[in-house]
């Protein structure tokens, strides 16, 4: 890792602008957003420089159009069933298969039972320019591990920079500031997809609403703004 | 076109430009969005896409562009065919197509006002609302119009009233990026700083009227120098509009 980078880590920068001159010899980690150019890491879109723990650059954008990527979760919608395959819709260019038999404890004979319009949480497992997502609904073990179809609750949609920061650990600040005044549960998908349900639809709107409008809000100034809204 | 004083009308330096206006995600419903105004001039465009394309346009290879332009009345004509096909062919330069096979790319540019060096804005405008869409980019961009009197006198971004009057008008479109160049500071040998660079050659050449090479040469340069002002309006545009991302970088817990 060559450090003459670490100037930009948290500028803003344009596609085309170079973020770090390669080094001689080693190698350097980046991901989204960037690609070497020439002697050069260059931005290929709008965005903040960020740097991983272990060195990795990547740059944190805010888009619309979600573009899949490997160990993405994502909210779909369940559109169609093709052979073994649902077809679910998760705002990508194209249409994700899920494969009937990665839910947990599913075989031939006892195959989820979904129809077009529900919805699922699920990971993305391959992700290529050339061919269609996949995605799966258990983890390593073959176990849920909270993925799976919802039931019930609402689906909001929200920026993809907003949702990364959703699924920030330890939690954003705005999930813990709202889940210390109200009861709710919520899947963030990284596609701009939200779901949530709670006990009462006045409870799920009112989150939905603060959620929603808390896109551009300060994290400095999110407690006391969430309080402001909750208030009203 | 420039009086006794050396002023033009409205009181403008020949090499002046008119107070730049940029405004990005103006449109909901579109993925990426902008307005861009040079007073007079308003241009709204909008990007939709990638999305899967029809199955008779689409490239196994790469992401198909397609570009609209919409006058402010009435029904698209040639002049609006030919500022379509001129943006497509610069897009295709810029965007990273070959990221995207299959796809799609829409780009929509609806005029708003119209007061001269209207491809220029137009220009400028697709360019705000493609970063705004956070698609894959080779470089930024940006366009200048100039015009020469019936005296010889260049003028940039020249109003109607000024395109009117010109023998020619050309408009260029460079691309701008920012490089690093290494400080030879007295603290650090090392520290590079981003430094913005316009090549020489343009994206986009777009001559009217009657104009001999010298006269196209120092069009051109009047152009380049406009360009660097525009793509300095531009950084500045998208560094005020990350501020409150910047904000949380310096804050410790992240």
């Amino acid at each position: 890792m060559g450090d003459q980078g670490c100037g930009l880590v948290g500028k803003v920068v344009a596609p085309g602008d170079a973020v770090q001159a390669l080094p001689a010899s080693g190698s350097v980690r980046i991901g989204p957003g960037l690609r070497a150019e020439g002697s050069y890491v260059v931005a290929q879109k709008c965005g903040v420089v960020r740097q991983t723990r272990n060195g990795k650059l990547w740059l944190e954008s805010k888009q619309k159009r979600y573009i899949p990527a490997e160990e993405d979760l994502v909210v779909g919608t369940i559109t169609d069933r093709r052979g073994e395959n649902f077809v679910v819709d998760i705002g990508a260019p194209f249409p994700a298969q899920l494969p009937m038999l990665s839910f947990e404890g599913a075989t031939r004979r006892n195959r989820p039972n979904l129809v077009a319009g529900d919805l699922v949480y699920a990971r993305v497992i391959t992700a290529n320019r050339d061919m269609d997502p996949v995605l799966t609904c258990v983890d390593a073990q073959g176990k849920s591990s909270g993925f799976g179809a919802l039931k019930g609750g609402f689906v909001l949609e929200c920026g993809l920079g907003h949702a990364r920061a959703l699924l920030a650990r330890p939690p954003a600040p705005l999930l813990a500031a709202l889940g210390a005044k109200l009861q709710f549960e919520l899947a963030v998908g990284l596609n701009g997809r939200v779901w949530l349900d709670s006990s009462s639809c006045a409870t799920t709107v009112k989150v939905a609403n603060v959620l929603q409008q808390a896109q551009g809000v300060a994290a400095a100034e999110v407690q006391q703004w969430v309080a402001a809204q909750l208030q009203q | 076109m420039v009086g006794q004083d050396g002023h033009r009308a409205k009181g403008r330096l020949p090499s002046q430009m008119r107070p730049l206006l940029c405004e990005r995600s103006v449109l909901s419903r579109a993925d990426g969005s902008a307005k861009w105004a040079q007073e007079g001039s308003a241009v709204l465009a909008a990007v939709h896409g990638p999305h899967q394309a029809g199955q008779r346009r689409e490239d196994a290879e790469r992401a198909v562009i397609e570009v609209l332009v919409k006058p402010r009345n009435g029904l698209a004509g040639p002049a609006e065919r030919e500022a379509e096909e001129m943006l497509r062919q610069l897009l295709e330069q810029v965007l990273l197509t070959a990221h995207h096979p299959r796809t799609l790319i829409l780009v929509v540019v609806q005029v708003l006002q119209a007061d001269g060096s209207l491809l220029a804005v137009a220009i400028n405008a697709v360019a705000a609302a493609l970063a705004d869409a956070g698609l894959p980019m080779r470089s930024m961009f940006a366009g200048v119009c100039c015009a020469f009197g019936a005296d010889g006198t260049l003028v940039i971004d020249p109003d109607a009233a000024e395109e009117a009057a010109a023998g020619s008008v050309i408009t260029a479109a460079f691309p701008c990026s920012h490089t690093l160049t290494q400080q030879h500071g007295s603290s650090s040998s090392s520290a590079a700083v981003p430094a913005l660079s316009l090549p020489e050659a343009s994206l986009l050449l777009h001559c009217k009227g009657r104009l001999g090479a010298p006269q196209l040469a120092s069009g051109l340069e009047g152009c380049r120098r406009g360009c660097q002002g525009v793509a300095k309006f531009v950084a500045l545009a998208l560094t005020n509009s990350f501020k409150d991302a910047m904000v949380k970088s310096s804050d410790p817990a992240v």
